[in-house]
């Protein structure tokens, strides 16, 4: 079935590679198909999944092995299930990329193009959330810069040239610390159905502190080589997650890029440095990052403020929505490094609450810009009285990115928070992390009333003529509301999404605490 | 031995030169096909070139050896190490003939040298002896002085003589090397037992000076930092073909021969100089050098160069874990390498003959036209980066991760940094490989229309073909890897 939603896309590109271009304008019908066939796999999924059993759907078929002489064998395979942490993650994929279709609907330059990057981006996507050999995780982890760098460098605004070389050196930055990681976690680690013979790529087997082989570079004396790791990979995906002082190319990619791809990259591709990290940083290396976790969470709190603070001083509508997805991922480490069950439940809601919030806020920005090619926040007053339909769906995405109750953006946050508190009476992190976290919300709500102030309230003018400000369409309605409703849906009954994540963060909870060394 | 005794020898010998044969009988059918006017077309002279190529590659299948053979008295020895490498050399001068264009000056004496330089390399692959070592060297290296002048021009004059200079200073460097490894072991058999016994036991400055010396002459050959001023002038003034000759068949022939006799001098580990640190050393430099140089260059010939002197680097970070097992991982990317680097050049040469492109900037704008080309040289330049879903990135996985294994198994700090710097270097390749997909998709052409000429089918088949060997590599490295796990024999 996973094989299904991570193929049906790449195949597709394929098939469209050859494609008449005479016939270029069935090409996006063939994609929306395309997503509406991932739904329906997707549904069939959802509806056999069993929240409380673990792995579930899982596809196994040997990839490569390779001989490396005294030290045996590496084995590589094909090997993809879903869990409570990647199952949530697979459906908003499916979602959040049939929206992206839709907001790429009027695209028209080199088309053909286009579609069979996204359909290649699609895939590699959902891959990525449903691998379960690091190396395949990887792969497909890689594989989404290729064409992520050519929508954001052919498809993008003015300065597109420099973002997108920009967003895939320091993504491929980090993705060669994650390399240097998964190559000694391998070497370090064994197959238990075959030991002393077989290196593996398995998260399961990777999970497992008993897997790893005595005397190796990560033995478990040697808590200093864990650390090690655990920073050089903690480097690697906090550049994708992303983290202050590794968040730079995200501003420049995010306003640069077309606005379908800006909600795949916030809502998505952000979501993978969280994700590897709870997949299997952590349950490798529980000590190393029981030791780290006050680093990691001082990094989400830095990121919380330092994102918040630079939001207050946009001046560009995306470029402020970019800077409030630093700071809301900042939430994910804090409620990780928390280790706590809230805690992390908290990061994994924050994750899938700040996709779905992320990618309506781009497409809203994406409404104003296509109608006046103008994001200024300065350059317009009083929308509210030409487009009401539109500052109501804003006022809906802001509150929900502010956290107030009722929207999905208040539970992820509050069980971070409890997370945190909780963790300093039990005296893993101080309190001030936490009350510094809290200011960040205060900031938030700042950058966001200020924001509406300015911009929807009080006399209308606007630098362009007023006859573009025309209401939402169609279309847009038709991405708004679902992304709307799933939000609200989430915000008043969390048990929704919490019924796949508890189960997932109990085993994760006890993964973390057999540290035995 | 007496004298009969020796000639039978040499008979036999023969029997199992059999791909080097065919390579000589096609070299005198163009001899002498180039002579007769009716007979010297070039389409005429092409085809044997190729077809000789094919046979030849097809013979050396053909006569894989099962167990390594001493041939000719010691002077060669043929064994799947040598063979392996000698299918890639006929493979790529198949592909160099093929790029080959009816404008080439001169094209009788053209072909005739690329299949000496061939044959060079096949022989030295499988010598054995500081002599057929130095002979062999020789052959390919004259052969490469006179190639790079082929256009010409005055650039190619200047890369040629450069070239020469320098190849041939370090030649004469290489004797004297040779002369003292002679006179102290006594033998030119470099695998000989006597050898061993000396060089383990002998004074730790004359081994070093002597396979110092020697070993530069091979380091020229293979284009690695510090050795690597000629290659950007020589790649800048050549022929396309071949410069994508040069990058690939005598340079590995040279990193095989560097195979055999480092793993010669090495003893083991039971030399007195610890030839690791060196190798490690010359990699780290030329990994650093070739990529920080390639990023400032503005012709992609030149940025063609320092890429190949960077990914020396890496071969011989494979080479200096001096590992059966890492050089299986050599060999993997030996292969991967020589695939991208056909398929750039293939692609490069392409635009050049048919739409003057000699500058990056000059690629502007260009993808949308040819996209075949585009695309290809885009996988290319990924894989010699090494981003999946490309064999590049495989490669490069199977080699790093011998170099930390032999890190964590010696506990040697220079193998953790050169594992760290190389992986490292990974990333600033990238903004220097992507230079070329960069202008030819993001850039808009200018406003003079250029009229774009429909690129041949055939290289359009070959474009893709070896595309499609670089995914289809990844997916199924096996398939290689297979292949060359069964290569026993280096020394």
């Amino acid at each position: 079935m996973i094989s299904y939603l991570i193929f049906i896309p790449i195949v597709s590109a394929l098939i469209l590679l050859t494609w008449p271009v005479r016939h270029v304008k069935l090409i996006r019908w063939w994609v929306l198909g395309v997503s509406l066939a991932q739904i329906v796999v997707l549904s069939g999924i959802l509806i056999h999944y069993d929240p409380h059993d673990s792995w579930q759907y899982l596809e196994k078929t040997s990839w490569f092995s390779l001989s490396l002489g005294t030290w045996g064998q590496l084995q590589a395979e094909y090997l993809v299930a879903l869990d409570g942490l990647s199952l949530p993650l697979v459906a908003l994929s499916v979602f959040i990329l049939l929206i992206a279709v839709i907001s790429s609907w009027n695209t028209r330059e080199n088309e053909k193009g286009y579609w069979i990057l996204f359909l290649i981006l699609n895939g590699s996507i959902i891959g990525t959330f449903c691998a379960l050999d690091l190396l395949l995780f990887y792969v497909f982890f890689e594989f989404m810069l290729i064409p992520m760098y050519f929508l954001i460098g052919m498809w993008g605004g003015p300065r597109r040239e420099y973002a997108s070389i920009k967003f895939f050196l320091y993504t491929l930055l980090g993705s060669i610390f994650i390399l240097i990681g998964i190559i000694v976690l391998y070497l370090s680690y064994q197959d238990p159905t075959q030991p002393g013979l077989a290196h593996t790529f398995n998260i399961i087997h990777l999970s497992n502190p008993a897997n790893v082989i005595p005397e190796s570079w990560l033995d478990g004396s040697q808590t200093d080589h864990r650390v090690i790791l655990f920073s050089i990979l903690f480097i690697g995906f906090a550049i994708k997650l992303p983290a202050v002082p590794l968040h730079t190319w995200l501003p420049d990619a995010h306003v640069e890029a077309p606005t379908a791809i800006s909600v795949v990259l916030a809502a998505l591709l952000l979501k993978m440095g969280g994700y590897g990290l709870i997949r299997f940083v952590y349950p490798a290396l529980p000590d190393a990052a029981l030791a780290m976790n006050y680093t990691v969470a001082v990094v989400g709190v830095i990121s919380i403020l330092y994102g918040a603070i630079n939001a207050l001083a946009s001046k560009d509508l995306k470029r402020l929505v970019a800077y409030s997805s630093v700071s809301h991922m900042g939430f994910v480490l804090l409620g990780l490094a928390s280790g706590t069950s809230e805690g992390v439940s908290g990061a994994i809601y924050q994750m899938i609450s700040h996709g779905l919030i992320s990618a309506m806020l781009f497409v809203l920005v994406g409404v104003l810009y296509d109608r006046t090619h103008d994001r200024d926040i300065n350059h317009y007053s009083g929308l509210s009285n030409r487009m009401k339909p539109f500052t109501g769906f804003v006022l809906l995405a802001f509150f929900a990115s502010m956290g107030l109750p009722g929207f999905s953006g208040f539970i992820g946050e509050v069980l971070v928070f409890l997370g945190a508190f909780r963790s300093s009476t039990l005296g893993t992190l101080d309190a001030w992390i936490a009350i510094l976290a809290t200011v960040g919300l205060v900031l938030g709500a700042g950058y966001y009333l200020w924001t509406l102030q300015r911009m929807f309230f009080g006399p209308f003018s606007s630098h362009t003529s007023a006859e573009n400000l025309t209401d939402l369409t169609t279309r847009e309605y038709v991405m708004l509301v679902p992304l709307a409703g799933t939000i609200l849906l989430l915000g008043i009954l969390p048990q929704v999404l919490m019924q796949y994540i508890n189960p997932f963060v109990q085993q994760f909870m006890m993964l973390l605490a057999q540290v035995t060394f | 031995m007496n004298v009969s005794e020796s000639l039978q020898w040499n008979t036999d010998s023969l029997f199992f030169l059999a791909s080097e044969g065919v390579v000589l009988i096609g070299f005198l059918l163009i001899l002498i096909a180039g002579l007769i006017p009716s007979l010297s077309g070039f389409r005429f002279l092409k085809t044997i070139f190729l077809v000789t190529m094919v046979v030849a590659t097809f013979t050396t299948f053909y006569s894989w050896p099962v167990d390594p053979l001493t041939l000719f008295g010691g002077l060669l020895r043929t064994d799947d190490f040598g063979s392996f490498f000698k299918i890639i050399f006929y493979a790529g001068a198949f592909i160099t003939g093929w790029m080959t264009s009816p404008s080439q000056r001169r094209y009788h004496e053209y072909f005739l040298l690329v299949m000496a330089a061939v044959m060079g390399s096949g022989w030295l692959v499988m010598s054995f002896s500081l002599i057929t070592l130095i002979l062999s060297l020789e052959i390919v290296s004259i052969c490469g002085y006179v190639l790079t002048g082929f256009l010409f021009t005055k650039s190619g004059a200047e890369g040629s003589l450069k070239y020469f200079l320098m190849g041939s200073a370090f030649t004469a460097l290489m004797i004297y090397g040779a002369s003292l490894l002679y006179g102290y072991t006594g033998t030119f058999d470099f695998s000989s037992e006597s050898f061993f016994h000396q060089i383990t036991t002998g004074p730790e400055r004359l081994v070093l000076i002597g396979g110092f010396l020697v070993l530069g002459g091979m380091i020229i050959k293979i284009a690695a930092a510090p050795l690597h001023f000629w290659a950007p002038d020589a790649y800048e003034g050549a022929p396309t073909p071949v410069v994508a000759f040069f990058s690939v068949v005598p340079k590995l022939a040279g990193f095989a021969i560097l195979c055999r006799f480092t793993l010669a001098l090495h003893s083991f580990g039971q030399s007195p100089v610890s030839w690791q640190e060196i190798l490690v050393g010359l990699a780290i430099a030329s990994m650093g050098i070739g990529n920080f140089a390639a990023l400032a260059q503005k012709k992609p010939k030149r940025l063609l160069a320092y890429s190949s002197v960077a990914q020396t680097g890496f071969m011989l970070l494979a080479l200096a874990c001096l590992r059966l097992e890492s050089i299986h991982a050599l060999l993997f990317y030996a292969i991967v390498f020589a695939i991208g680097n056909f398929l750039v050049f293939l692609a490069l040469q392409t635009w050049e003959d048919e739409h003057g492109c000699t500058d990056i900037s000059s690629f502007a704008g260009k993808g949308k036209h040819a996209l075949v080309l585009s695309v290809g040289i885009s996988i290319g330049l990924l894989s010699l980066t090494g981003l999946p879903p490309l064999a590049g990135f495989t490669a490069k996985l199977f080699l790093f991760t011998q170099v930390w294994g032999v890190a964590d198994q010696t506990q040697d700090n220079l193998l953790y940094l050169a594992f760290g710097f190389g992986l490292l270097n990974t990333v600033i390749s990238l903004f220097f490989y992507l230079r070329i997909p960069f202008f030819l998709f993001f850039r808009s052409q200018g406003s003079e229309p250029i009229g774009s000429p429909e690129t041949k089918l055939s290289t359009s088949l070959l474009v893709a073909l070896l595309a499609i060997a670089l995914i289809a590599l990844f997916l199924r490295p096996d398939a290689l890897t297979g292949w060359i796990n069964r290569v026993t024999f280096v020394l």
